[in-house]
């Protein structure tokens, strides 16, 4: 009797525990974020916008097909005092339960910026859902508007600027980056500027289809802070600057006129580079030797001279070296005597080296960094010179 | 949530106990029951909202000034 | 009680790696990172140091009583009444830290992975298999420890490749935190150090007695190593700020993971191997509670009294801690003194004082 009882008993309580999970989410009762957009409202409350996939349009392959394009995803926006405040407020809006382990992007809009990032990126970090890998990005005008700006070639925005920014051309930003240059000393935070831009002047094509299409996004400069508020910005040329200074790897090209025609020019593809900060003193002042050097290959030349001698590669070389240290100055510049922070990490640097005296002068940093002294050295090389020795029919 | 926590009593008592009885391992069904019933006297006020005293305040009261002496 | 188990030096090994290590790798790099900021590993390896010595301590304690347990030797030592007293005591600091571990993975569970799901649920399903683990024996236990053995190299697989997000300089100036708060640092990890102690709890298993001190050192060692590669990675991923205030940091680490944008999510493997670990990591210190307690009452046969004691567990895991942020507290402002004061330096270094005593006089 005993025997028989047991396995039914068994199969019961099997059956209650392995039939589902908990707290499951199926597929088709979640809204997936892409993009996350945070603004402030009029009111000065947070208003947060999200970039949620629509399943039916990535489900489709190939779009437009028939005729009329379904939008990839929708935008919906919601004021509250807190992130989540206004998480529930969009619960309202969308039928589904929101999930945030897809999101791409946080960006952040320029007024939420300037008035301090620290009240809400706290929700990023600790609701388990979003990933830290996420990118942190400041919008020139509203990210509500710049997540409901689509995108011609990627379905959404959000998937747009990941791939933007995981192709390096600006000072990309993780969210766990970002916490970390927020809480160090040492340091300011700076990140990626996005914004959206108006093509009206392009080809006649594109003023067949819909006002929305004229508008695309684009990365845009970096965006500097001063703790945790927005305090100016960084042009294309200056964030390259920027990356240079911080040992990001950059990628991309130089272009530097011809040593003997100055207005042809040649243009060098960076291969690899590498940047060292050494801290020192000069009377008791913080001093700084930054030294970069860089590869790369030479991929274009306009002009007729035969660049394939050493001396003109040398010429050649050096000329890269000015063009990269002008940058680079430039940053340093802009960042430092225009807007007065740090976000090279030179204190992090100076800390390293002379841990006792950065104690005394660590809440001063930022006024004894601007009278620092930065000198800057940059040693250049070019490597390949691609399958023409020099160009065919000119000087030989 | 009561009627679980005695279910599960009456589960352990029913699992364990035949057992011993045939083997005639009465001290072990003494000791098997006084653990019993510390484990009812903790776990069911519990579940019926009871206050009982907790044992790690004790412990802390003694040891967390040690933490305080050398912060 | 103990008769017929029996586990080969390999085995042991793990076993004393896997009694410490599952909760550490959850809690300790953050909280040692919160106290010895930057230089947090130095603690490490001055714990590792210091904890070489709690594990000489015991393993002298197992050779000089072969085939006893410490709670028969205590009584040895010490004669019934103290002995006894002695033995209470550990009973009660085996199953009190057994319900601090299973909170500890409900905690973890419920905040990290599936927070819809009440934290007793947790607390009772991983009781109930541990106490399944235990009744079946030691060896089974011992047996299910070697298949951790090959998720760990998983979980090293894993962890390596979250090293690629690594940035050295995180790590310098060194010793740029005041060396009384590196020693203070040094607390945390060792109270985890000193858990070698369950070990002789059923040091009798062991196939060659001969061995214990190679065994403990060794496991002390490699513990050690983890605990190292541990807070080391967490401060040179996300810098000893973001680091000291997450709340599972390594957790967070193997998150960050994105190689080649194509290997990415990888917490679910890791998230396996220590809830895994977890089960043995309880199923140990469960084990020698209940063989404390069957000899306390001159018990032929330990396995009666296993679910009961697994409801004290339980119910002590709900009782012992209002919330996380206790729990926290109490790990790192309570548990360090408590447990290495008493129970893993003060009553071995007592037991191995009394006994060199009393050999004393024998010979002479």
């Amino acid at each position: 009797m005993k025997k028989k009882i047991a396995p039914i008993i068994w199969m019961i309580i099997i059956a209650t525990i392995l039939s589902g999970c908990w707290s499951r989410k199926e597929l088709n009762e979640v809204a997936i974020v892409l993009g996350t957009g945070i603004d402030l409202n009029k009111e000065g409350h947070i208003r947060l916008t999200v970039q949620v996939a629509v399943p039916t349009a990535f489900a489709t392959g190939e779009e437009g097909k028939g005729g009329q394009k379904e939008a990839a995803s929708m935008e919906v926006s919601a004021d509250g005092a807190t992130i989540e405040e206004a998480e529930r407020h969009l619960a309202m809006k969308i039928p589904r339960e929101i999930y945030w382990g897809h999101c791409v992007a946080l960006i952040i809009g320029e007024n939420m910026a300037k008035k301090g990032v620290r009240m809400i990126t706290d929700f990023f970090e600790r609701d388990r859902e979003p990933r830290e890998t996420m990118w942190v990005m400041v919008a020139k005008g509203t990210a509500e508007d710049f997540l409901k700006t689509s995108s011609i070639l990627e379905k959404t925005s959000s998937q747009a600027v990941g791939l933007l920014t995981r192709m390096k051309t600006g000072y990309s930003v993780k969210l766990m980056d970002f916490t970390e240059m927020l809480a160090e000393d040492g340091i300011q935070p700076a990140v990626t500027g996005v914004r959206v831009i108006n093509e009206n002047h392009v080809t006649g094509e594109s003023q067949h289809s819909g006002a929305e299409n004229k508008r695309r996004v684009e990365i845009s400069g970096t965006a500097l802070f001063r703790e945790d508020r927005l305090v100016g910005w960084l042009e294309a040329d200056e964030t390259r600057g920027l990356l240079w200074l911080k040992g990001e790897p950059v990628e991309g090209v130089i272009t530097v006129p011809t040593p003997e025609e100055p207005n042809k020019m040649v243009s060098i593809k960076i291969k690899r580079g590498s940047t060292k900060i050494y801290a020192g003193h000069i009377n008791d002042a913080p001093y700084f030797t930054v030294k970069i050097r860089v590869e790369g290959d030479m991929i274009e030349q306009q002009g007729r001279e035969n660049l394939a001698t050493p001396e003109r590669m040398n010429a050649l070389e050096e000329k890269m070296a000015y063009e990269i240290r002008k940058r680079v100055e430039l940053a340093l510049y802009r960042a430092r005597n225009i807007y007065g922070v740090d976000v090279f990490g030179f204190g992090q640097v100076y800390h390293r080296r002379f841990k006792s005296e950065w104690r005394n002068i660590k809440d001063s940093w930022d006024d004894i960094f601007r009278q620092a002294k930065v000198d800057i050295q940059v040693e250049a090389h070019i490597r390949e010179i691609g399958l023409l020795t020099r160009r065919p029919g000119t000087e030989k | 949530m009561i009627l679980l926590l005695l279910l599960l009593f009456a589960g352990v008592i029913l699992m364990e106990v035949p057992g011993m009885v045939k083997n005639k391992m009465w001290r072990e069904l003494a000791v098997f029951f006084i653990f019993l019933v510390i484990g009812m006297g903790l776990s069911i006020p519990q579940v019926l909202g009871v206050k009982i005293p907790n044992p790690t305040k004790a412990i802390e009261a003694i040891f967390k000034p040690l933490s305080d002496l050398i912060k | 009680m103990l008769e017929k188990e029996i586990i080969d030096d390999k085995q042991a090994v793990l076993l004393i790696i896997n009694m410490i290590l599952p909760t550490a790798l959850l809690s300790l790099p953050a909280i040692t990172i919160s106290i010895a900021k930057r230089d947090a590993w130095i603690s490490a390896v001055l714990a590792t140091g210091v904890g070489l010595m709690f594990g000489r301590l015991v393993s002298s304690l197992v050779m000089n009583f072969p085939g006893k347990t410490f709670f028969e030797f205590s009584e040895e030592i010490l004669g019934r009444f103290f002995g006894k007293i002695v033995g209470i005591f550990f009973i009660w600091w085996l199953i009190h830290s057994c319900s601090e571990i299973v909170r500890e993975y409900g905690e973890f569970l419920s905040t990290a992975i599936m927070p819809d799901t009440p934290i007793t649920v947790f607390l009772v399903v991983s009781a109930i298999i541990s106490a399944y683990a235990v009744k079946s024996g030691f060896e089974v236990l011992a047996r299910f420890n070697l298949l951790f053995a090959v998720l760990m190299g998983v979980f090293v697989l894993v962890f390596a490749i979250s090293f690629l997000n690594v940035k050295f300089t995180r790590l310098l100036p060194m010793f740029d935190t005041a060396m009384t708060d590196i020693l203070k640092g040094t607390l945390v990890p060792l109270s985890w150090m000193g858990e070698v102690v369950v070990f002789s709890a059923f040091s009798p298993v062991l196939k060659n007695c001969r061995s214990v001190v190679r065994i403990t050192d060794m496991s002390i060692l490699l513990v050690g190593l983890h605990f190292f590669i541990g807070i080391v990675g967490v401060l040179m991923i996300f810098g000893p700020e973001v680091g000291s205030a997450m709340m599972y940091p390594v957790f967070n680490q193997v998150r960050m993971i994105s190689l080649a944008s194509f290997i990415e999510r990888l917490d679910y493997i890791i998230f396996m191997s220590w809830v895994i670990g977890g089960f043995i990591k309880i199923g140990i210190f469960y084990f020698a509670a209940v063989i404390g307690v069957s000899w306390m009452f001159g018990l032929s046969d330990y396995r009666p009294i296993v679910f009961p004691v697994g409801i004290i567990i339980v119910a002590l895991s709900v009782l012992i801690h209002e919330g996380i942020v206790n729990q926290l507290d109490f790990l790192m402002n309570t548990w360090p003194f408590y447990s290495i004061i008493i129970f893993e330096t003060g009553i071995p270094l007592l037991l191995w004082l009394v006994s060199q005593i009393k050999n004393r006089r024998h010979s002479a």
